[in-house]
């Protein structure tokens, strides 16, 4: 009784943890293979003669969907930011800043977090310390 | 004969709580680092704490085989699970990894929460407790 119990309860997790882990382990196979799945892209462009765009774009495309993806981007004392409420295969997030030219010494200082779901499961964070 | 019979029962049992010890080291000490690591992340160092961790459960394993009282057993028994448990969560750190990634001039620290799979090794190391309080209510052996 005991040992049947102890084999239901264990095939009974077995199956809940592996539909929980699934998209865990799906992102992480996905990422491992190909570390352009998940993808954040800078971007720096003249604007005109004082300003220059910087365009710092998130791509994703992988297969499990990643949902309240939230950006923020801290910039010569500027915070932007940018929120997703869901993204697929070949959505992108993106942030347009205009940086003074003049400013172009303290670009170093740029920071970005992002932080996002794994399938409404695992909070990720993702924190670019240096650009 | 009865004698032997009783020192050879005992020694069955400790060879079992020594070899259920050992499975139990085996998953905490190389399993569960091998998976972390080999998803990127870094965990709790667990090398400092081999013997420790070993000696945890092989202690128990052959105490809780060789109880004969089910309440004292089943004391021990729900100790040493909700221990494991303990010792899993910290070597995971809570739940909580980080692993730091260098891409293209980025220097990118990725923190992962996975703190729902801990939920739900807690909650199945509960209902093991409870189907060994059950049987221990039934006057099962346990």
């Amino acid at each position: 009784m005991n040992g049947q119990a102890y084999i239901a309860l264990g095939l009974a997790f077995i199956a809940l943890g592996a539909i929980l882990v699934a998209p865990l382990a799906q992102f992480i196979y996905e990422e491992s293979i190909n570390p352009k799945t998940f993808l954040l892209m800078s971007n720096v462009n003249p604007y005109n003669s004082t300003h220059m765009e910087i365009m710092l774009t998130i791509s994703y495309n992988g297969t499990v969907p990643l949902n309240d993806v939230k950006a923020n981007i801290s910039l010569g004392g500027k915070i932007l930011q940018a929120y997703r409420e869901k993204m697929k295969m070949g959505d992108s997030l993106s942030i347009r800043i205009l940086y003074p030219i003049k400013d172009v010494e303290k670009m170093s200082a740029l920071e970005a977090d992002i932080k996002f779901t794994i399938s409404q499961l695992y909070p990720v964070e993702v924190k670019v310390v240096r650009i | 004969m009865s004698t032997l019979n009783r020192l050879l029962k005992i020694f069955v049992k400790a060879m079992l709580g020594i070899f259920s010890g050992i499975l139990w080291s085996i998953v905490y000490i190389y399993i569960i680092p091998t998976i972390v690591s080999g998803a990127g992340f870094q965990m709790e160092e667990v090398s400092p704490y081999y013997l420790w961790i070993a000696m945890f459960f092989i202690v128990t394993g052959v105490a809780v085989s060789l109880i004969e009282n089910v309440l004292y057993k089943f004391t021990l028994n729900t100790f040493a699970k909700i221990l494991g448990f303990w010792i899993l969560a910290k070597i995971l750190n809570n739940g909580i990894l980080s692993t730091t990634i260098l891409y293209q001039n980025m220097n990118m620290i990725v923190t992962i929460d996975f703190t729902i799979i801990l939920y739900l090794i807690g909650m199945w190391t509960i209902a093991t407790v409870f189907v060994d309080f059950y049987s221990t209510i039934s006057k099962k052996e346990l």
